[in-house]
């Protein structure tokens, strides 16, 4: 497989991480937010996925790269799922896949 | 304040943050792109550049979460999606990058999907229990 397309996919592996990680902190904003390791754990996460994508950076084309990222919104849909209960809807559905599509499309080109 | 829901509501201040945004967005991952080769190398311009690019993006990161908490993503998603449109052609210009035919169309099925993505209501969870209003 293609370096910069496994670098890619590491790395956007840890941002969703990083996103549910963050979403989960701010789901109860109520008290201090710097109190919830959910809060640290999704900024630890972040930066090792933006080591992942310097790493992607380096080794492929930048309009590559950055279109292969958007696999971000695929890996959210079912994360959201199964991590914070969010409901995956018909409309959701058709825009992740049309996410996908135009991913393949970029991975080929 | 008022959460904005609504696209018509957006106010201006907030279109333009959305916009520099964008443009920060695009800015920070073509000097990164441009220096990451030469990140230790001091005595490289573009080293000084992947670090200028560094702190353009952590600073838009805070950009975008106090966007966020201003408006509804389903409401900053389209218009942030602007940037899968600027990067290649910024690429094209600044970094001669060559986009193929079959490429420009991945672009174009990826902002379609991110406009369908954003345009989802998105008040539900799995067991059908509406998300609750912050306090």
């Amino acid at each position: 497989m293609n370096k910069a397309l496994t670098l890619v996919l590491i790395a956007e592996c840890w941002m969703t991480i990083g996103q549910i990680c963050f979403k989960k902190s701010a789901n109860r904003l109520n008290t201090q937010l710097w109190q919830y390791p959910t809060l640290w754990m999704g900024a630890a996460a972040m930066l090792t996925g933006l080591l992942f994508w310097l790493a992607a950076l380096s080794s492929g084309e930048l309009s590559f790269v950055y279109l292969l990222g958007s696999i971000q919104y695929v890996f959210a849909l079912f994360a959201a799922h199964f991590f914070l209960d969010e409901k995956i809807n018909a409309t959701k559905l058709i825009g992740t896949l049309l996410i996908t599509m135009g991913i393949i499309l970029t991975a080929v080109s | 304040m008022e959460k904005i829901t609504k696209i018509n509501q957006l106010p201006l201040k907030i279109f333009l943050l959305l916009v520099v945004n964008d443009l920060l967005d695009t800015t920070a991952q073509l000097l990164m792109k441009k220096g990451v080769h030469h990140l230790f190398n001091f005595a490289n311009p573009d080293f000084f550049l992947f670090w200028i690019g560094m702190a353009i993006y952590l600073f838009n990161f805070f950009l975008w979460m106090n966007i966020l908490s201003k408006i509804d993503l389903s409401v900053a998603l389209p218009l942030a999606s602007s940037s899968y449109i600027l990067i290649p052609v910024a690429a094209i210009f600044f970094l001669h990058e060559f986009v193929s035919p079959v490429r420009w169309l991945g672009l174009v099925f990826i902002v379609l999907g991110i406009y369908f993505v954003s345009r989802s209501p998105i008040k539900t969870f799995r067991d059908g229990r509406e998300l609750k209003a912050k306090p």
